[in-house]
């Protein structure tokens, strides 16, 4: 049991990270919450694919010497860059939702005057 | 340069998204070149799209490896029957909206077309991306790049737009996140993610607990995109809200282009033996679709609001969708993909309509529909076209459609969803004759102080050229695919079926 | 191509085209009413002579057919011009002249609103009529039916009163329900049989062995309810409250194109659909016969309380409509001719009632029968024909209601179907129980001192509506409208003497001859 816990920790921490976002999306009243919830969840799988790339005793996916490099290249000690790729690109999106949620809230608080959901939906009848 | 060579799969994606980063740039020097720079961005994608769906028809796929790179290290755009008729769809539905939308976004978003136009161009080219690429990353990205647009537009609508397009941001973005999540496991089980190499590595790892977990993942995403039921609550609101001309365009779209997005992954990636055989999960697809059907339906049937009726009926009408691939046999999965042809343009019609009323009469509730016959005689007759469709009467494309969805439940003894599908059908009847009635009748409907103005008071005052113009051409399109059916079927939509359905 | 069109292979296309052009123009030229009304009639001679001038070539040759496009593999749209067909487009086309003509005189008259969408939808309505009487197969139909119920919503509910609006919701209700069920129809027979032809001896012969004859049985009974416009029971009530709408328009339904596409669907689906011989081996004919009967005695029993002439018409239809079925059910060939003649000969018969009803409300605004004492020594030349009409309902000679009747009564005696037999012969008593009040009221009472008969029908009108007309211009709208009337109840009588008239009896001879060629 210890041990399926130990060798799964990685899984386990994104899991409990994605659900503390999840959490913070449904439960929390204040729209800014839901928004930094939101960014956990995005955030946590982000973090599984980086810890799925991961390797014991491998090295960072950087080639030495460039394009220009002339000796052999043994994948199996880099770490796998592929999901760092990814991982970049979706960050990227993870920052333009970010973004254009924000601008959005501020046309809320514009709006509404307060960022709590439920004042909101008092204020729009 | 002959034909073949001329890198449509390149210009039908990057053209627009180039111009969308130019017209900024050249809208701040003169506002009123960027209208002609986005109708150009979308006509030559149009004719990439036609371009490439000819070559589909005379070749087979078309491949486009992203710069030279093979698959699968490379990401390459992937397009056969299915992503043509597909592209096709979704440039010429643009077109048409770009057109319609000039006078609306003039009307309802005054000073405000340069940054409409660019996101515009970069929903359009989110959603193209999608239809076009094969590889699942990519289609994650391009996902991204509609959905933010998406938000952003939905956003500049009236009264409760913004809070709901947070809404549609946090349920959204979980979507794609899911989505994500699954082409993450996907990638660990097999370490590729063109789709047409998983297609050849899964069949193998159909037990495997990572592929099925990966399954679930991605179509529970894919489902929140496509607002399946119980996974729709973002779209009501969020499509009513927006302004005409992106409801116009994101209505019909969006959820098309995931209900491709579903098709692609449960059939082309994932092999139809894979969701009967391992998870015998057709029935669930069904009852999913039934409830879809029958839920859109009877919520449509309370509303006073227009929009968000039409909002409903989209549910309902992806219910079709997803309950004829559930029923899983040829006839009704050619009705299914049939369905998303005749659905988007049902849908960009009904919409336009609702743009042209709101330009006439600032607002898009029944009532707003009084007298419309003798007021606005084009849009009603737009609006009876693409209402006899949703209703499903011949000779417009939405009977064929139901005809093989119906015929493929018979063939396959559900009951259940013929029933639903025939329920709904009289439903949409009633709907929409509630608001027929509102237009063609002048005097039934007036309150006292209207009844001293006799027939002859109530003039002409339609809706502006531009806007009719693209109604026009997408209610006659209504009816050309319906009697067309036929060489639509047989040339393209036939091979877009999978082999390996119980016949 | 144009001159191909003309045709004779491509006339049933032409004959659909007439009233959907004139339709158009129609809506074009809403701001002339004249020129509007002239389309409407130009069309409708137009349209009957092309229905004509099919009728020699398909008693030669036995059938056009006419094949547009593939709707669905095994299905096209196409025609096919067949005898029964013809009986059915020659009705149709011919009262639609007629009509039209009636409703000038009685739009003009009453001043009513929405014209232009009356005779719009009235195109419509015919181009549907003529399409059913000439399709090919089950989609075509469907096609045309489909378009029938709606052309005709906005002529039910043209008043635009509460009470009218809530006619055409049933209307609409009830006939899209029953399209529902024709559409299902349609795809089950689909699935069996690959196809949706109609063809003489029916299309199921080659299911009769793997299919279950309670399948079969159901289907028939989901094709029945789809033809819910013959206002069989207990689907009828649509009829009575559809009463709600102009009297050129219960013309139309009654006489004209609704009720009579809901009776030639059946007898098609009798006949050409499923085949005399499948009938007989299902035991269909005597269900549909029960059906039918029992729809004769209740509808008659309804209509001697009416008080409400068109009311009582309605039931009166829906009572004769039941008789063509009965015929059609007995499955003999003597009953079934007797129900294909009785589609023309009861269409202007009943045309003649409607429209003596609506004269009636035009110059007297009276619409029940107890106050219209006295109206036939005022309108004596409308009355006398409801009198013509009245007796051919009850079937009796001269008029053309007799031929009919006896037909189907011989048939029944033939096939040694006694019960029908009976069933129709107390139909007719009673017709003539709920017929007579009308004809003793009209002309035997004394008129109610409060009224003074000695006015001219002029200033009756005047009175009426409260405006200043030229004599002239009511002369002529009477005209109008006394004119068809007295047309079609001379045609009954014609019919009657001369059963070969539009080659009417001769097509019913035809089409009876080739469904029962091999029984």
């Amino acid at each position: 049991m210890l041990e399926f816990l130990f060798g799964k920790l990685n899984y386990i921490t994104y899991i409990f990270l994605m659900m503390v976002g999840f959490y913070a999306m449904m439960a929390k009243r204040n729209l800014v919450k839901k928004l930094i919830g939101l960014n956990i969840f995005q955030w946590s799988i982000i973090l599984y694919f980086i810890c799925i790339g991961a390797k014991r005793g491998g090295t960072i996916p950087i080639v030495e010497g460039g394009h220009g490099a002339t000796h052999v290249i043994h994948a199996l000690q880099y770490v796998n860059p592929l999901p760092h790729v990814l991982m970049l690109t979706a960050i990227v999106v993870g920052v333009g939702t970010t973004g254009v949620s924000l601008a959005i809230l501020l046309m809320i608080y514009k709006k509404y005057k307060t960022l709590e959901e439920d004042e909101i939906l008092g204020r729009m009848k | 340069m002959n034909f073949y060579q001329l890198p449509f799969p390149i210009t039908i994606v990057f053209v627009p998204l180039l111009v969308c980063f130019l017209i900024p740039v050249f809208g701040w020097w003169k506002r009123t070149v960027c209208y002609p720079m986005v109708v150009t961005a979308v006509s030559i994608s149009f004719i990439s799209s036609l371009g490439i769906a000819t070559r589909v028809l005379q070749q087979g796929p078309v491949q486009y490896f992203m710069g030279g790179w093979q698959p699968p290290w490379g990401i390459e755009f992937y397009i056969d029957h299915l992503n043509a008729v597909m592209a096709v769809l979704v440039t010429f539905i643009s077109l048409l909206v770009v057109i319609f939308s000039k006078k609306s976004v003039e009307k309802e978003l005054p000073e405000k077309e340069l940054p409409f136009y660019c996101l515009f161009l970069l929903l359009f080219t989110g959603l193209i991306g999608i239809v076009v690429t094969g590889d699942m990353f990519n289609l994650y990205v391009f996902l991204e790049i509609a959905s933010l647009s998406t938000y952003a537009l939905i956003a500049t609508g009236e009264g409760r737009a913004a809070y709901s397009a947070f809404k549609y941001v946090i349920l959204g973005t979980v979507g794609a996140c899911f989505y994500l999540l699954g082409v993450g496991y996907l990638y660990m089980a097999t370490g590729s993610l063109n789709m047409a190499d998983l297609a050849g590595i899964l069949p193998s790892l159909y037990g495997s607990k990572v592929v099925i977990t990966a399954f679930i993942f991605i179509m529970v995403g894919v489902a929140i995109k496509m607002a399946l039921f119980p996974l729709h609550i973002w779209l009501p609101d969020a499509y009513t809200y927006a302004p005409s001309a992106v409801s116009s365009f994101v209505a019909p779209l969006m959820t098309k282009v995931g209900a491709y997005v579903f098709i692609r992954i449960l059939f082309k990636v994932f092999k139809p033996e894979f969701f009967m055989g391992v998870l015998h999960a057709t029935d669930i697809m069904l009852w999913f679709g039934i409830f879809a059907i029958l839920f859109g339906g009877i919520m449509a049937l309370s509303q006073t609001d227009f929009k968000k009726m039409l909002c409903y009926i989209i549910v309902a009408e992806i219910g079709y969708i997803i309950g004829g691939i559930g029923v899983a046999n040829p006839t009704a999965v050619k009705g299914a993909i049939f369905h998303i042809l005749n659905d988007a343009v049902m849908a960009t019609c009904l919409f336009m309509v609702a743009g042209m009323i709101m330009y006439k009469t600032k607002g898009h509730g029944i009532s707003d529909f009084k007298a419309a016959f003798v007021k606005m005689p084009y849009t009603t007759v737009i609006f009876i076209a693409g209402a006899l469709a949703v209703i499903g009467v011949p000779p417009t494309c939405g009977f064929f459609s139901k005809w093989y969805l119906l015929l493929g439940g018979i063939e396959a003894g559900q009951w259940a969803f013929v029933a639903a599908l025939l329920i709904c059908t009289l439903i949409t009847i009633a709907l929409f004759f509630k608001v027929i009635d509102q237009g063609l009748y002048i005097h039934a409907f007036k309150d006292a102080s209207e009844q001293m103005e006799t027939h002859q008071e109530i003039r002409s005052d339609d809706a502006p050229l531009m806007m009719l113009i693209p109604g026009f051409i997408i209610a006659a399109a209504i009816f050309l695919i319906g009697i067309f059916n036929q060489p639509i079927l047989r040339g393209i939509i036939e091979f877009a079926v999978p082999k390996g359905l119980g016949g | 191509m144009i001159t191909e069109l003309f045709s004779i292979h491509y006339r049933p296309l032409l004959a659909t085209l007439f009233p959907l052009i004139v339709s158009l123009l129609i809506l074009s030229s809403g701001k002339r009413p004249n020129l509007r009304e002239s389309w409407t009639i130009g069309g409708g001679v137009l349209l009957f002579a092309t229905v004509l001038s099919m009728t020699p070539f398909v008693l030669r040759e036995g059938s056009i057919e006419c094949s547009l496009f593939t709707l669905f593999p095994g299905i096209d749209f196409a025609f096919k011009v067949d005898a029964f067909g013809l009986i059915f487009a020659t009705t149709s086309s011919c009262l639609w002249i007629l009509v039209s003509f009636y409703s000038i005189g009685y739009m003009r008259s009453l001043k009513e609103h929405a014209q232009t969408r009356y005779y719009f939808s009235f195109a419509l309505a015919i181009l549907g009529a003529i399409g059913i009487a000439l399709s090919a197969n089950l989609v075509t139909m469907f096609l045309f039916y489909e378009l029938l119920t709606l052309s005709t919503y906005p002529l039910v509910a043209h008043d635009e009163t509460p009470e009218a609006l809530h006619a055409g919701h049933k209307y609409l209700a009830y006939l899209l329900t029953g399209g529902l069920f024709f559409l299902f129809g349609i795809l089950m027979t689909y699935k069996l049989t690959g196809t949706t032809d109609f063809r003489v001896y029916g299309i199921f012969q080659s299911v009769l062995g793997s299919t279950s004859k309670l399948t079969l049985q159901i289907i028939f009974f989901c094709f029945l309810i789809g033809f819910m416009k013959a206002a069989w029971m207990p689907f009828h009530s649509w009829l009575p409250t559809a009463m709600a709408a102009p009297t050129p328009v219960s013309a139309l339904l009654h006489a004209v194109a609704v009720v009579k596409a809901g009776v030639f669907g059946i007898i098609k689906l009798v006949c050409y659909l499923f085949g005399i011989g499948v009938m007989k081996e299902l035991g269909l004919g005597v269900a549909l016969g029960f059906v039918a009967a029992v729809t004769i005695i209740i509808a008659n029993f309804y209509a001697i309380g009416q008080n409400n002439l068109k009311r009582l018409l309605a039931y009166s239809t829906i009572n004769q409509l039941s008789f063509i079925i009965i015929g059609v059910a007995i499955l003999t060939p003597m009953s079934v001719t007797g129900a294909m003649i009785h589609i023309p000969f009861h269409g202007f018969m009943k045309i003649t009632l409607f429209l003596c009803a609506g004269a009636i409300m035009v110059v007297t605004g009276k619409k029940d029968i107890d106050q219209m004492a006295g109206v036939g020594r005022e309108m004596p030349i409308t009355m006398i024909a409801f009198i013509i009409a009245a007796l051919g309902m009850c079937g009796a000679p001269p008029i053309a209601g007799f031929i009919s009747k006896w037909h189907v009564c011989l048939g029944a005696v033939q096939s040694g179907q006694l019960v029908f037999l009976a069933v129709i012969l107390a139909g007719s008593l009673l017709d003539v129980v709920y017929f007579f009040p009308v004809i003793r009221t009209a002309f035997f009472e004394k008129v109610p001192a409060a009224e003074t008969l000695g006015r001219d029908m002029e200033e009756k009108i005047e009175v009426v509506k409260g405006n200043i007309e030229t004599r002239e211009t009511k002369r002529n709208l009477y005209l109008f409208m006394v004119v068809p009337l007295a047309i079609t109840a001379v045609f009954s009588i014609i019919f009657c003497l001369f059963p070969h008239t539009f080659h009417i009896y001769d097509l019913a001879q035809m089409a009876v001859k080739d469904i029962f060629g091999g029984i």
